[in-house]
């Protein structure tokens, strides 16, 4: 019996030695803010001021106040929009690219270019071509004796769509690249052998393509959504979180309570209500997508 | 196995967009890291000659703007007129100086000397690291009456002073001369020929409307961004009210309304744009527009533009009294131990108001008086046409609220020049919401 123990108990403490640095820094960066962050979420008073316990106030404050409904409700739009055009476009791109056709490594340089640049850099490009009377449309349209009748920054519509398009822009590349190694994944006998069979594009496409995609359209879905309840740079630069508050969502405005009204107990608040909303749409969405396989 | 390396390959993607998006977050800010040490070489030169030894502060600023530049000549000629102090100037990128400067507070790892704004005093104060320096003035020879008396009053909290007023910058008026030559609209001497009052001014405005080319607008103001607030704030103010008063909204309130009414007046009569963010600037810089109203940090930049023939004058008075946006940058002294170093860093804020013509060259009024009779500021173009507006320059009510109070007033305040919401519906919306961050 002891002999048999020995080893077991040898192989844990191994295993622990090695994953002991790894924990070390899991524990400290990602669990103690987490519980940390929950406790301030307890409180109130200033950053920087003494803090006094007040309960679960701030959830109840955050029941009633307006703009967090209407955050979290842009923040969910902002989702909705924007995961299916990421998949499609990604995918659309990514099959484009995998064509053995000339140029196709330039192309997928292009796509992938934008990824590498930080958000602010987007955020200047994308005011400094949309913008209104001074922006690069605006400017282009008027040198053919045109005006732009509306303004991209000036409404709820608007506002979103200059958005997604800037987030598409910069983040489709990389999805793009996700696809690809997918796609490339896929043995090409099984496309010799429906050529043989008889089996159009559409077909082959259908059954083979499309089924051999499913853990990779998974992930992205996944971390899609995850990053766009994350989303914040862009409506900070671009929009402004306006027209008012309708392009405000959740990240956006946990910023403004936490710098702004400098409250850091109800901006924990609302942070761990993002915190569990992403972990259960999360887990429902890796759920509901991998038990169809 | 190539289920395997397909995992592997997704897993290092995974990890790859984990790590790239931190770097973004990180790039976010890279302005934040552009710390430039101007260390006083001279000076430190000079301390092994004498065997003295120079005492070093740290110095923080939130010049991200050209200002930044004139700041930093004044602190490298600071070091290098004497070698008892020795300033490390370290500037900030603007968006998130306060978010630093109160985390530094808070943590006790502030600078030991620093730039605040007065309308952020009141979110420093709390953290109970701001010094009061009326003690401290006194033993480095600092005359609080030097300064403006509105300015020298904006820094007093609980009777103490806490900090040293810099400067005051205001929302002015920058018009386009030759618009306004054509238009038939100036003065022999250069001032613009209309009646007093709102109508007076309206007036004007619809007559450069008649002369203007079509693609130029008659008044450019930053219509979807923060000048629309402050510009509706100085309108208020010019009624004598104000928005918050005794910790109490007062938004929607008969002089609110009309301050509003009348700017969304010029939006829907086509005096005026309704989508206009930054690019105000650049819009009259190119003589897009013929009047704008901006901050007077905007001279140096109009300056610039040779084909540009402006003037500046004070906010026009459209309503009973004088009143005008404005703000002060002011040295305050973070509280720490040790008092050479307090004492040092007032005498570093009294060089740098006593020498505020150097600093007047980013556009900013000087806050002592005697600064603006001297040779050096009037020697320079523009500035004294609008140095009067420290006057009447109407500080912002003080709550460490102001900043949130501010965010949901301007967004209330943009719905309106959008016309989605009415003047009537977007102040009520602001008062309430103002209500409610007051409340907590």
């Amino acid at each position: 019996m002891k002999r048999t123990m020995r080893p077991i108990l040898k192989n844990y403490l191994t295993a622990f030695a090695f994953l002991a640095p790894f924990l070390a820094v899991y524990l400290w960066f990602w669990i103690y803010p987490i519980i940390k962050g929950f406790l301030t979420s307890l409180t109130t008073g200033s950053l920087g001021a003494p803090k006094k316990f007040v309960g679960l106030d701030n959830y109840r404050y955050m029941m009633d106040d307006d703009k967090f409904w209407s955050s979290l409700w842009n923040t969910l739009y902002f989702i909705l929009i924007s995961t299916p055009s990421i998949v499609l476009l990604g995918l659309g791109m990514a099959l484009l690219v995998n064509m053995k056709l000339r140029g196709t490594t330039w192309l997928r340089t292009a796509y992938f270019m934008p990824y590498m640049l930080s958000v602010s850099v987007i955020g200047s490009i994308w005011v400094f071509i949309l913008q209104s009377r001074t922006g690069l449309i605006a400017e282009t349209m008027n040198s053919f004796g045109k005006t732009m009748g509306f303004s991209w920054f000036g409404s709820w519509g608007m506002g979103w769509l200059s958005i997604l398009i800037a987030t598409l822009w910069w983040t489709v590349g990389f999805n793009m690249i996700l696809f690809l190694a997918g796609l490339q994944e896929i043995p090409e006998d099984l496309y010799e052998a429906a050529d043989i069979d008889g089996a159009n594009r559409w077909a082959q496409f259908r059954f083979i393509t499309m089924p051999s995609l499913k853990g990779v359209t998974v992930l992205i879905v996944i971390l899609q959504t995850i990053n766009s309840f994350k989303l914040f740079g862009q409506t900070w630069l671009i929009t402004k979180g306006g027209p008012g508050t309708s392009t405000t969502p959740l990240v956006h405005y946990i910023y403004q309570i936490a710098f702004r009204q400098w409250d850091a107990g109800y901006a924990s608040a609302v942070s761990f209500v993002l915190f569990l909303i992403i972990a259960i749409i999360s887990l429902g969405q890796y759920k509901l997508l991998m038990s169809k396989k | 196995m190539k289920k395997t390396s397909f995992r592997l390959l997704s897993l290092a993607l995974v990890s790859s967009l984990v790590l790239a998006g931190c770097s973004n977050g990180n790039n976010a800010q890279p302005k934040n890291e552009n710390a430039s040490q101007s260390g006083g070489e001279a000076s430190a030169s000079k301390d092994t000659s004498t065997g003295g030894k120079a005492i070093e502060l740290n110095y923080w600023v939130p010049f991200s703007g050209s200002d930044g530049e004139y700041m930093e000549a004044m602190v490298k000629k600071f070091n290098e007129s004497q070698s008892e102090i020795k300033v490390n100037f370290m500037n900030n990128n603007w968006d998130n100086y306060y978010p630093k400067l109160v985390a530094s507070l808070a943590a006790k790892s502030a600078p030991d000397v620093a730039v605040t704004h007065v309308s952020h005093l009141a979110e420093l104060i709390p953290t109970g690291m701001v010094e009061p320096l009326d003690e401290l003035a006194k033993e480095a020879g600092l005359d609080w009456s030097a300064y403006g008396e509105n300015q020298q009053n904006s820094v007093i909290r609980d009777g103490q002073h806490v900090a040293v007023p810099l400067d005051t910058h205001a929302v002015v008026m920058y018009y386009n001369k030759k618009y306004l030559k054509d238009a038939g609209l100036l003065n022999d001497d250069g001032t613009i020929k209309m009646e007093p009052g709102a109508e007076g001014f309206t007036q004007m405005l619809k007559t450069l409307k008649g002369t203007l080319p079509s693609d130029v607008s008659p008044l450019i103001i930053g219509s979807n961004n923060i000048f629309t607030f402050w510009i509706w704030y100085a309108l208020v103010a010019q009624q004598g009210g104000t928005y918050i008063n005794d910790g109490k909204a007062t938004i929607n309130t008969p002089e609110g309304q009309k301050a509003m009414a009348l700017i969304k007046s010029w939006i829907d009569d086509g005096l005026a744009l309704p989508d206009i963010g930054d690019n105000s600037y650049d819009i009259f810089k190119t003589s897009k527009a013929a009047v704008t109203f901006t901050g007077v940090w905007a001279t140096g930049n109009f300056e610039s533009e040779a084909s540009l023939d402006f003037a500046a004058v004070p906010f026009p008075q459209l309503f009973s009294q004088p009143a005008a946006w404005g703000d002060s940058h002011t040295i305050f002294v973070p509280k720490q131990d040790n008092h050479d170093k307090e004492l040092a860093a007032v005498k570093f804020a009294k060089w740098l108001t006593d020498n505020g013509a150097m600093w007047a060259k980013a556009g900013h009024v000087p806050s002592e008086p005697s600064v603006l009779e001297s040779a050096d500021y009037k020697a320079m173009p523009y500035r004294s046409g609008y140095a009067g507006v420290m006057k009447d320059v109407k500080y912002m009510p003080d709550t460490p609220k102001l900043g949130s109070v501010n965010d949901a007033v301007l967004e209330s305040l943009v719905e309106i020049n959008f016309g989605s919401k009415s003047v009537e519906d977007g102040l009520k919306d602001a008062q309430a919401k103002a209500e409610k961050l007051l409340s907590k």
